[in-house]
């Protein structure tokens, strides 16, 4: 693909706040992210799925300033640049039961807006590279649930995208085929940034070069995973030096807020 | 080629000991540079190591192809115009049978009631048009439209899909439409027929501002109001809207819709979905 170089942050965000009715997702959160495979951590309700939704350009934040592969998501011009260099895989993805694996990765590539004479080739490799090219043809309604799984991933890499948003990627995949999920991420982190969600703390211990803790709409941690692992003391819950880490992080977090 | 490559860096890179952004840029001098290309391949010949690796690439190379002659599995169809607009088509709901029987019925059971009925409610003027009007409303971000969360984040996914998949709709149902009119004896076509339209693009551009559910919603029971307005005057034997008159007027509303439609273009960018979290299932 010829997209153009980009210089700079793939995400910036800003005193992001967004809010559902009463309930507040976000609050005041900043962020910046670069190529790499991010990890999004954070017990159910922390806002990971928000802070993915309103990355997508999907849910639209109430404050804030939201800045992509070096545009500003509000102005209509730079959206549709973005979203044609954008892939995302929601947590409940639905799809088209009738359409075969190949007819539905299509599907995206067209809407992606991908030159015409690519669409072919960029869907086979897409397809091959979450490992379903001898699947390619079967339709949708006759795919177990990780293979549907890998289906999304699919149709959120046909275009190549410079940024790649999945959320609870590794839901419903076997462990096999989580360690070769895994490896594609990190291929793909090379050059473009990555941000997985997920609540599987060792998934981010083995793919993530970054990790970023969110708790209550905040973000309450940002390194390595190396040093989520060592913030963790005997006192924290968890079996493997991540998890103690991950609680230890939370409940500092929480005794913060109450204080 | 002004420059070239130093032959310690061409050993490094043979012996795969320089680091990735020093062998990223070898590789990019090599494909410009035969001189270099040269020496490397002298290099590689000279050194019992690199031509044995070298020999194993090949070799492992070969023994991942498929074999001559195997088969290959089928490629993508070519990506023309026309197979995106096929792909776009059958994506929405008008390629289900469960959809267009639905259409089908409705239309069928108005034209049933006005061959019947002897009562003055034109019923198949008043259903007609509701239902293409209902059919953009389930086909474009509805819950019916399973990915449209996906949808909602790609470029094309906004004005242009509403519009493919609004043409889709009438297209569909206006042959049914109008073969059901004619064949339960209601009039002439016409005023049915653009008050469809009108309504159609009405509910687009009043969607552009309080969502396409929701204007199809309000638009449905709005034509609803109007037509059976029409009782309240004993003297009117058809409801002024669904008469030869009422076609100038139509075709205005139509128009005023379009333009609204034009000038609203960017706000079909966040329509999709509700920017609210859904719980799906």
């Amino acid at each position: 693909m010829t997209s153009s170089i980009l210089l700079g942050t793939h995400v910036e965000v800003s005193d992001l706040v967004v809010r559902y009715g009463r309930r507040t997702a976000l609050r005041e959160l900043d962020l910046t992210l670069d190529t790499g495979v991010h990890g999004l951590l954070g017990p159910n309700g922390a806002g990971k799925t928000t802070l993915i939704r309103v990355l997508a350009t999907v849910a639209s934040p109430k404050y804030g300033r939201v800045s992509l592969l070096g545009q500003d998501i509000r102005d209509h011009r730079a959206l549709r640049e973005i979203r044609r260099r954008l892939g995302y895989l929601p947590q409940q993805f639905g799809y088209y039961p009738r359409f075969t694996v190949r007819e539905f990765v299509e599907y995206f590539a067209w809407l992606k807006e991908l030159p015409p004479a690519s669409v072919p080739a960029a869907v086979d490799r897409a397809i091959e590279r979450v490992g379903l090219l001898d699947r390619a043809d079967e339709k949708l309604k006759r795919l177990s649930g990780g293979m549907l799984r890998r289906v999304g991933i699919a149709q959120a890499i046909v275009n190549d995208p410079d940024l790649l948003l999945l959320d609870e990627p590794t839901a419903g995949l076997d462990p096999e085929q989580r360690v070769e999920f895994r490896e594609l991420l990190r291929e793909i982190g090379v050059d473009a940034c990555v941000l997985v969600s997920t609540h599987l703390v060792e998934d981010v211990a083995a793919a993530c070069s970054h990790v970023t803790l969110l708790d209550q709409g905040r973000v309450v941690f940002r390194g390595t995973p190396d040093e989520l692992a060592a913030a963790g003391d005997g006192n924290s819950g968890g079996d493997a030096p991540i998890e103690r880490g991950y609680t230890a992080i939370l409940r500092a977090a929480r005794q913060g807020a109450e204080a | 080629m002004s420059w070239h490559l130093p032959a310690a860096t061409l050993r490094g890179y043979l012996a795969g000991a320089v680091t990735d952004p020093v062998g990223w840029s070898v590789e990019a001098h090599l494909t410009e540079c035969e001189r270099c290309r040269r020496l490397l391949a002298e290099l590689s010949t000279a050194d019992e190591q690199a031509r044995r690796r070298l020999d194993d690439g090949w070799a492992a190379l070969a023994a991942a192809l498929p074999p001559p002659g195997a088969a290959t599995p089928d490629r993508a169809p070519a990506g023309t115009r026309w197979r995106e607009a096929w792909l776009l088509l059958a994506g929405g709901p008008v390629a289900r049978w469960a959809w267009l029987l639905a259409c089908a019925l409705v239309l069928v059971f108005a034209a049933v009631l006005t061959a019947v009925e002897t009562s003055r409610v034109p019923w198949f003027g008043l259903v007609a048009p509701l239902v293409p009007v209902l059919g953009v409303a389930v086909s474009y971000g509805s819950r019916l439209d399973a990915p449209r969360e996906i949808i909602a984040a790609t470029p094309g996914g906004g004005l242009r899909l509403l519009l493919i998949r609004t043409l889709s709709v009438l297209l569909a149902t206006t042959p049914i439409a109008l073969v059901a009119g004619h064949l339960s004896g209601y009039g002439a076509p016409t005023p049915w027929l653009l008050a469809s339209l009108a309504l159609t693009l009405a509910t687009l551009a009043l969607g552009s501002v309080i969502g396409i559910g929701w204007a199809a919603a309000g638009l449905a029971v709005g034509w609803v109001a109007v037509v059976s307005s029409a009782f309240l005057y004993p003297v009117w034997r058809q409801p002024l809207v669904l008469t030869a008159e009422a076609e100038p007027w139509l075709v205005a509303v139509a128009a005023v819709a379009a333009v609204v439609i034009a000038l609203r273009r960017e706000a079909f960018n966040h329509l999709t979905v509700h920017s609210r979290i859904e719980v799906l299932k």
